[in-house]
């Protein structure tokens, strides 16, 4: 399954954000655009007792090739999974830890059963009328069109995983649920 | 009417964005210095104010979601022929989609 729009929109905001402070921070030391680089999905690898595995991050900011910071969104994906990732990431001694944004659907989302003809068609610009002034009222509730639920209503938590953080461990404090879930 | 996440933080007080930002704000000074070093004894680095827009963060989301629905939608729907009928409506081609007879739908269609 590709990734989906909800993962890339966290992403993106991340991104750009980082990417401008490193920009501002290459303006009162210029060399640093010699060693650091900002990279989305590349492989890192980390060893492990049998093999050796390679994880994604979806951004991590490399300072001479080491990975120092990782960011990962994710869209309802298992809690188990990616604690399990964000673990494997921490061992390495060079990162300094992992901000994680889980936007988590609260009940499983099915497709519709039913099959779609003609009279379904929705354009784009509709859709993100519609969509758009129902997200007014509720920015993170479940989406609905054509008589067919397309999202659950979601939770969003952002947490920053520290490099001291092991796997086992409680999870971080959730620091902005209901800031970005109450409004 | 967005308004930033700073203003909306959790009621009860326990629960404060500005830990985080803390929190980031910290490891982006370890990370910056841990740079410089590797950049020599010789240049000194100190810093910015490193801080997210978590009104962008939250905007951006809302954005993805309403994105995902529709990406969801048209996956059902059958890309291909979502694709079709949406390029036919805006060539402004509708008489043909309220044919009766399937073959002149406009995704029966060959490409150009």
């Amino acid at each position: 399954m590709p990734p989906s729009p909800a993962h890339e929109g966290g992403i993106y905001a991340i991104q750009r954000r980082i990417f401008s402070r490193m920009q501002l921070q290459e303006e009162r030391t210029p060399q640093l655009d010699q060693i650091w680089r900002l990279q989305c999905n590349r492989s890192n690898f980390y060893e492990q007792i049998t093999e050796a595995e390679s994880y994604q991050a979806d951004l991590t900011l490399y300072c001479k090739n080491k990975a120092v910071l990782h960011h990962e969104c994710t869209f309802s994906q298992r809690e188990g999974d990616l604690l399990c990732k964000v673990g494997r990431m921490l061992e390495d001694p060079a990162c300094w830890g992992i901000l994680v944004i889980r936007i988590q659907e609260v009940d499983k989302w099915s497709p519709p059963k039913r099959s779609f003809k003609q009279d379904d068609f929705i354009s784009p610009s509709s859709w993100e009328a519609a969509v758009e002034a129902m997200q007014q009222d509720k920015p993170f509730g479940g989406v609905s069109m054509g008589g067919s639920k397309w999202t659950e209503d979601v939770d969003v938590d952002v947490c920053f995983f520290p490099s001291s953080w092991m796997e086992g461990d409680p999870m971080p404090t959730l620091v902005c649920h209901a800031a970005l879930s109450d409004i | 009417m967005l308004t930033p996440l700073q203003h909306r933080l959790n009621p009860s007080g326990s629960i404060d964005f500005g830990i985080l930002d803390t929190e980031l704000e910290e490891v982006w000074g370890k990370v910056v210095r841990n740079c410089g070093r590797e950049l020599g004894r010789d240049v000194a680095v100190q810093p910015v104010a490193f801080s997210f827009d978590w009104y962008n963060v939250r905007f951006r989301i809302i954005e993805g979601l309403r994105h995902t629905a529709h990406w969801r939608y048209v996956r059902c729907y059958g890309p291909a022929i979502y694709q079709a009928i949406k390029r036919e409506m805006e060539e402004g081609d509708v008489a043909a989609m309220d044919s009766d007879n399937p073959e002149e739908r406009p995704y029966k269609r060959k490409r150009h």
